[in-house]
Parts: structure tokens; C-alpha cells; sequence
């Protein structure tokens, strides 16, 4: 599944800058890759690193120090970004 | 040929949805840590010194810490056109707190306290107030 987001905010610089378009790939959960998810706090999605993926659970982390991490299901990783332009 | 339609937005940022943000935070913590300077240089008693010490490092981190979310979440790049020294001030600030965590100088303590009023004054002239806070009762009764 292929997919294209633009990027809104700034806790994913300076790998990523806001207004970014990214374009994502369902590739296997792998820690320290970037990837597209749905927030399960509102129907929105985020764009974030992998910072640990714990059977069912998926913890994401900002590059940009002083942003909270976020806890989603594996289910809702969208895919991994393989280009951005 | 158009692959895909027009992008969904992805968010790269985790300020908590009720999007709460007021520099009083950061003051009040700064206020705690010139307090503590005062109350340091008129005591004598070694216990409680070491005590004002700590506990005005734990109050310095949470200045800190209130600073960088104001920083990184509430102020935006259209807040940046408008106060271009935005950086700059926030830099400082932080800066200043490392002085204070230093320092048992009530001026130094002042300095902060008049850093983060900077802070304010851009918070407010961007509508601070009016996005963040909850009026009282009494005045959503008047």
C-alpha cells in the first residue's frame, strides 16, 4: 500500500521540515525508520520515528527533543516513508 | 498522469489536544527559584540551605521544561514573521535558566524573571490568552 502525506509541525527536524510531502510504503515495522500513523487520540496522523516496537504495541518518538512520545497498535502504522519531496 | 490525489496532512507534533499553553507556568517557577535565592542568603542554617539548592534545581528544569513547550507547540512560523528575535528570546531564556541553576544571585534569578515577561508579551500579542485560557464562572456569568 502506497500512500502520500504532507507534513504539518516541526518535532520531526530537521530530518523532516513542515510542509514536506512524504510519500509512504507498507514495509515491515523496523525501530529508527520513519513512518505514517494514525493518532489514536483523534482521527488525525502523525509522522514519526520508531522508537521501539514491542509485540502489538509501537512506540513513537519525535527528533526533535522536548515532544512526548506516542504509544499506537502495530495496526495502525500506515507505512514506512521512502522518499521525500 | 496524477497518482495520487491531494496528500492527507501528517502531523509532526504531540502538543496535547487540549492545546493549553500560558507562560505563567514558567514564571511562577522562576519565581520560586528567586525566592529561594532570597531565602538562602538569610538563612544560616546549613540543612536548609542545601535543601533551598535542590529543591531551586528542580524548580529551574521545570522552567525549562515550560519554556520548551511554549517554544516548540504553542508558537508557530506566522508567530516567527511576526517577532523575528522569537529565537532568539527563547535561547536566552534558557540560557538563563543555567545561569540561575548556578547561582545563588537574586539578580540573576531577575534576569530570568524578565526574559520570560518578553515571553508573555509575545504569547499575549499573538492571542495567547484568548486561545488558551478558561475564563472563570463569574466572568462567563457577567
Amino acid at each position: 500500500m502506497l500512500g502520500r502525506v504532507r507534513v504539518a509541525g516541526h518535532s520531526m527536524e530537521p530530518s523532516l521540515r513542515h510542509g514536506d510531502t512524504l510519500v509512504y510504503l507498507r514495509l515491515p515495522l523496523r525501530a529508527g525508520t520513519v513512518v505514517v500513523a494514525e493518532d489514536p487520540r483523534d482521527d488525525r496522523l502523525v509522522v514519526k520515528r520508531v522508537a521501539a516496537v514491542e509485540g502489538d504495541d509501537v512506540v513513537l518518538a519525535s527528533d526533535m527533543p522536548g515532544h512526548e512520545s506516542l504509544l499506537v497498535e502495530r495496526s495502525a502504522v500506515l507505512g514506512r516513508v521512502v522518499l521525500r519531496c | 498522469m496524477r497518482i495520487f490525489g491531494r496528500p492527507r496532512t501528517a502531523y509532526a507534533h504531540c502538543d496535547l489536544p487540549c492545546g493549553v499553553y500560558d507562560p505563567a507556568q514558567a514564571r511562577i517557577e522562576a519565581e520560586s527559584c528567586y525566592k529561594i535565592m532570597e531565602k538562602y542568603k538569610a538563612s544560616n542554617d546549613p540543612v536548609f540551605k542545601e535543601r533551598a539548592i535542590a529543591i531551586k534545581e528542580e524548580r529551574a528544569e521545570l522552567v525549562k521544561h515550560h519554556l520548551d513547550v511554549l517554544w516548540h507547540d504553542y508558537f508557530k512560523p506566522e508567530h516567527l514573521e511576526k517577532f523575528p528575535e522569537l529565537h532568539e528570546i527563547f535561547w536566552k531564556a534558557a540560557k538563563q535558566v543555567s545561569a540561575v541553576k548556578a547561582s545563588v544571585d537574586m539578580a540573576e534569578g531577575q534576569k530570568l524573571l524578565d526574559m520570560i515577561d518578553k515571553v508573555d508579551e509575545m504569547w499575549r500579542k499573538t492571542g495567547g490568552p484568548e486561545k488558551t485560557r478558561v475564563p472563570s464562572s463569574a466572568k462567563k456569568a457577567a
